[in-house]
């Protein structure tokens, strides 16, 4: 039998202590009642120690118990000839490198490459290795079966060229994604190469560890009984970081006119400095200090931009500058097109037309244009690229509809409202039908003094979800004079939107390729309804517009490593990075996922270009060092505290002996003998010290 | 006299329940015993001789005188009906100490009723008087029937008295004794002694005949505890520290001059005593009280 660590025995000089206690005396505690002291003095009693020992099995169990626990710290092990053979692995090791934004602090990648040059001296030839990077997402640069049969100079050759390809990024630190990949890879080299080897694994984790990372997914992830993790920080040189983000109120994009942008600038915990200055980006004059303590944060309004078309704000006066720079894109209304198609006679306050001009107004995202046309004799070219809705009241003529068709094939929409005359054969034409209607019906104008009211809504519809919070149902307060009964079930892929209280349908929609006509059976005129009068007309017409014309309001500030929504209509085609380089985009493609740098990214669109900012994750910027007990909280498990050079030899010497005692585990057996010696010993005593009853 | 095996084991006797039934089986396991030997008639008082009439019994003929005189007479005696015994029995909680599985205050109760029982026997009266701080029951001298159990009830129970006084009950028995009688009292007289000999002369000089019945646990005689231990006074409630092996050589020597002081005073008011451990066979107590009896009346005899 072998020991792992000898020097516990030492711990076998405490068998002495049973044998001292055997021989005292106990001074007494209870009482004994005693009929008068009154011939007695006090005499406090003497410990004397006995000159024999009694009791010789109750001491010999102690001394047995005290004996087999000294040699269950010594851990025993029993060597085997086999085990001791050439070939057998020592330990599995992955390295997990930080490659965060944060690691772009002065300093920071070179204390890293000298400290993993450091470890990797400490790796053995027959040591498994690999080595991942990480930030907010993970990247292998050499995985265990590529290092498999290198030596040790092979190794560190091999890693040089792969770190050298993969400098800091600019991703946030999710942690969480690096420990469970690592986890991952270390099992699968486990699986394959086989558990009788080597068990399990050692995650060295090298990174600035700071305050910032993500570890939330670590809560249900149940971390495995064999990996462990060997912290190794990154020293940093200075604190003393502030970082900025817009502050929750903005809208993620600068406004063309002189608003104020608001930014929320923070400070470290652990920062010696708290004055700082914001300016522009190519804008050297002063701007007012701005006084920030240590861990707390201030929303702040951005100086007055002096360079017309600057987009990124920096922040100066502390020692690390990768997250003081602050991109916003710049804001671009978007012009769309609506065309009205009506012959009416109603002008002013009577006639729809009115109601539409003060529907349609410029906000900070749109610049409708509104558009007049009389059905004229001449065709019209509705085309999908100018044009993004359009609304017909007349009877449509017949020279429109291939245009008009061909418009709505492409995927726009048509709000088609039923007049007094017959308007069906416009339909007839541009929408499929199962056979020719023949019921014409005239309008239906209720009994005076009645009306029709909304009753059923399909707010699943996009046209209609804006009215699908109960508070936004009610169109109780909405009445409808007149309106156009529908024959429904003539036309092919008809689907109604909304009826009115007796059941007549309000609103159908009839697909036509990959748009659709909206068919109003009402209209918004005064005479007919209070529509245009009431809240609803707004929200109503922008769906109608939004699902014609595709998102009217976006947004375009994003952070490293998320995904950016890409619009359908109009079609995105290509992404161009801060750095210049160009994607092109495949038509069905929802996001783009590129965004590993920070800066203002160009989104051309089929229609117009769109510009997007990326920045820095707000918790990058949180440098302060992370408390590893947090770690600890998501049930990751730690290696010992790191060797030191004096006792690293004597360490490379034991490890195949340390596996052996690892795979026996005879401590094991020697605490429970320990523990039935002592139990057996406590027995024995206290029948030993039970008084003889008569 | 009864061999040692024929006495009873105060331990075995002390798990009969029945303090009257306790009393029985000494008294009858004596008289047993005393049958077997030549002592006759002690228990009471010879007066005069008389002429015999004949067809009396002849039980009480004094043939010695017959054989001198030729002459017939009976002896008279002072019975029974004429004695008025006391018994004074210490309550204290210093009388509830035992090293055994009874206690001082059951073997006083036993030695008080067997004594009781015997008179009762005897057609003599007796009465009860328990005293800790102060007096505390009493029962005037009867002999009634249903007397001795109401005695006996009087003196079952554990005793529930705090410390012992022995000057102020004997100073209140001898106010309300106004006949002579037999005071017995039973007690273990771990007290100051101080005007113990006045209260007891003043009843001595009233001619009352006082027996004492000092009871000692066996440990209290000699102090044979085991190793160090903390002695907890059961009157004063005071803690002491006590290693056996320093202190058993001063107690035995207080312990012993307080015993001298007893005697002292015994002797010199003209008192039975007598020192009883509490593991000592009641017989032998019984024997003596009789035996002090009788030598009393012998000597009273001769006075005449």
């Amino acid at each position: 039998m072998s020991l792992l660590f000898p020097l516990y025995l030492l711990g076998a000089a405490a068998i002495t202590l049973p044998i001292l206690l055997h021989r005292r005396r106990q001074r007494p505690k209870e009482r004994t009642q005693f009929s008068s002291l009154m011939f007695l003095e006090a005499t406090p009693p003497r410990v004397k120690t006995r000159t024999t020992i009694e009791n010789l099995l109750l001491l010999f169990l102690r001394c047995l118990a005290f004996l087999t626990l000294t040699l269950c710290f010594a851990r025993p092990f029993l060597p085997k000839q086999d085990d001791l053979a050439g070939g057998m692995i020592n330990e599995r090791v992955l390295i997990l490198l930080d490659n965060s934004a944060s690691m772009r602090r002065e300093g920071l990648q070179e204390n890293l490459r000298q400290q993993l040059t450091e470890r990797l001296k400490q790796i053995g030839d027959r040591d498994r290795l690999a080595v991942f990077a990480f930030d907010h997402e993970v990247r292998p640069l050499v995985e265990f079966a590529e290092m498999e049969g290198l030596d040790q100079k092979q190794r560190n050759q091999l890693l040089i060229e792969r770190l050298a390809g993969a400098p800091s990024g600019w991703g946030g630190t999710h942690l969480a994604n690096a420990f469970m990949a690592a986890t991952d890879s270390i099992l699968e080299d486990e699986a394959r190469v086989g558990t009788q080897t080597l068990q399990g694994g050692r995650i060295l984790f090298i990174s600035d560890m700071q305050e910032g990372d993500r570890l939330d997914e670590l809560g249900t992830f149940e971390w495995p009984k064999n990996v462990v993790v060997d912290l190794e920080p990154v020293e940093v040189t200075s604190t003393s970081n502030a970082g900025l983000m817009l502050a929750a109120s903005e809208q993620g994009t600068l406004s063309a006119e002189s608003g104020s942008t608001r930014v929320r600038i923070w400070n470290a915990a652990d920062s010696d400095l708290e004055k700082f200055r914001l300016r522009w980006d190519g804008d050297d004059s002063k701007s007012p200090e701005i006084y920030v303590p240590s861990g707390k944060s201030r929303v702040v309004s951005a100086p007055e931009r002096h360079i017309p078309g600057a987009s990124t704000l920096v922040l100066s006066g502390d020692k690390h500058d990768f997250d003081n720079r602050l991109h916003i894109a710049p804001e671009l209304p978007r012009q769309l097109n609506i065309v009205y198609l009506g012959d009416r006679k109603e002008t002013g306050p009577s006639g729809s037309l009115f109601y539409l001009e003060r529907v349609f107004q410029s906000n900070r995202y749109l610049t409708p244009r509104l558009i007049s046309l009389k059905q004229l004799p001449e065709p019209v070219e509705f085309r999908s690229e100018d044009v993004h809705l359009v609304i017909a009241e007349s009877p449509i003529s017949e020279v429109n509809l291939d245009s008009l068709k061909q418009y709505l094939e492409d995927g726009r929409t048509l709000l088609h409202i039923l007049n007094d005359a017959d308007d069906l054969g416009g339909l007839k034409y541009l929408c499929k039908a199962t056979v020719r209607p023949e019921v014409v019906s005239k309008p239906v104008t209720p009994d005076e003094n009645e009306f029709n009211l909304i009753q059923e809504l399909d707010t699943s519809h996009p046209v209609l979800r804006s009215f699908s919070e109960p508070r936004y149902r009610d169109f109780t307060k909405v009445h409808f004079w007149k309106y156009r009964p529908w024959a429904e079930g003539y036309f092919l892929g008809e689907s109604v939107l909304a009826r009115f209280d007796n059941g007549a349908p309000a609103l159908v929609e009839l697909p036509v390729g990959r748009g659709s006509v909206l068919v109003l059976m009402t209209s918004w005129r005064p005479e007919d309804s209070q529509l245009a009068v009431s809240t609803k007309f707004l929200p109503l017409l922008f769906s109608v517009l939004e699902q014609s014309a595709g998102a009217l309001s976006r947004t375009s500030l994003f952070t490293t490593g998320e995904q950016v929504p890409l619009p359908q209509t109009p079609q995105a085609v290509a992404v161009v990075r801060p750095d210049g380089k160009r994607f092109e985009l495949k038509p069905d493609q929802e996001y783009f996922a590129r965004t590993n740098n920070v800066g203002l990214y160009r989104l051309e669109t089929s229609e117009a270009e769109l510009t997007f900012a990326v920045n820095l994750p707000e918790m990058e910027s949180r440098t302060s060092p992370m408390n590893p007990g947090r770690l600890a909280q998501y049930g990751v498990k730690f290696a010992e505290s790191v060797p030191d050079a004096t006792t690293e030899e004597l360490k490379k010497s034991q490890k195949p002996f340390a596996e052996i005692e690892n795979r026996q585990k005879l401590w094991k057996w020697l605490l429970a003998a320990a523990c039935v010696f002592f139990l057996f010993e406590t027995w024995l005593a206290g029948r030993l010290t039970r008084p003889l009853t008569a | 006299m009864p061999t040692a095996a024929e006495l009873i084991d105060p331990a075995t006797l002390m798990r009969i329940r029945s303090l009257e039934f306790r009393a029985r089986i000494v008294v009858e396991g004596f008289l047993r015993g005393i049958h077997r030997s030549p002592y006759h008639g002690f228990s009471a008082e010879f007066t005069e001789y008389r002429q015999y009439i004949p067809g009396e019994d002849t039980r009480y003929m004094d043939w010695r005188l017959y054989a001198r005189s030729d002459r017939f007479y009976i002896k008279k005696f002072e019975d029974e009906t004429n004695l008025r015994c006391h018994f004074l029995v210490d309550r204290s909680s210093s009388m509830a100490y035992t090293s055994s599985a009874y206690t001082k205050a059951d073997y006083g109760s036993t030695l008080a009723a067997t004594l009781a029982y015997f008179l009762s026997m005897q057609g003599d009266a007796f009465g009860l008087a328990t005293f800790d701080e102060s007096l505390a029951d009493y029962i005037p001298p009867r002999n009634r029937p249903g007397h001795l159990r109401q005695f006996m009830l009087a003196l079952e129970g554990a005793p529930k008295g705090r410390s012992t006084n022995l000057v102020t009950p004997l100073s209140h028995l001898a106010e309300i004794l106004n006949r002579r009688g037999v005071i017995v009292l039973i007690s273990d007289l771990l007290a100051p002694l101080e005007d113990l000999g006045r209260e007891l002369g003043k009843l001595r000089a009233r001619g009352h005949e006082v027996y004492l019945f000092q009871i000692l646990d066996p440990l209290e005689l000699k102090l044979d505890f085991d190793g160090p231990l903390i002695l907890q006074d059961m009157e004063t409630e005071i803690d002491l520290h006590v290693d056996p092996q320093k202190a058993s050589t001063r107690y035995l020597e207080n312990l012993n001059a307080h015993l001298e002081g007893i005697r002292e005073i015994c002797t010199a008011n003209g008192i039975q005593y007598q020192l009883l451990s509490s593991n000592e066979s009641l017989e032998f107590a019984l024997l003596e009280f009789l035996n002090s009896r009788s030598r009393r009346s012998r000597s009273s005899r001769v006075h005449r």
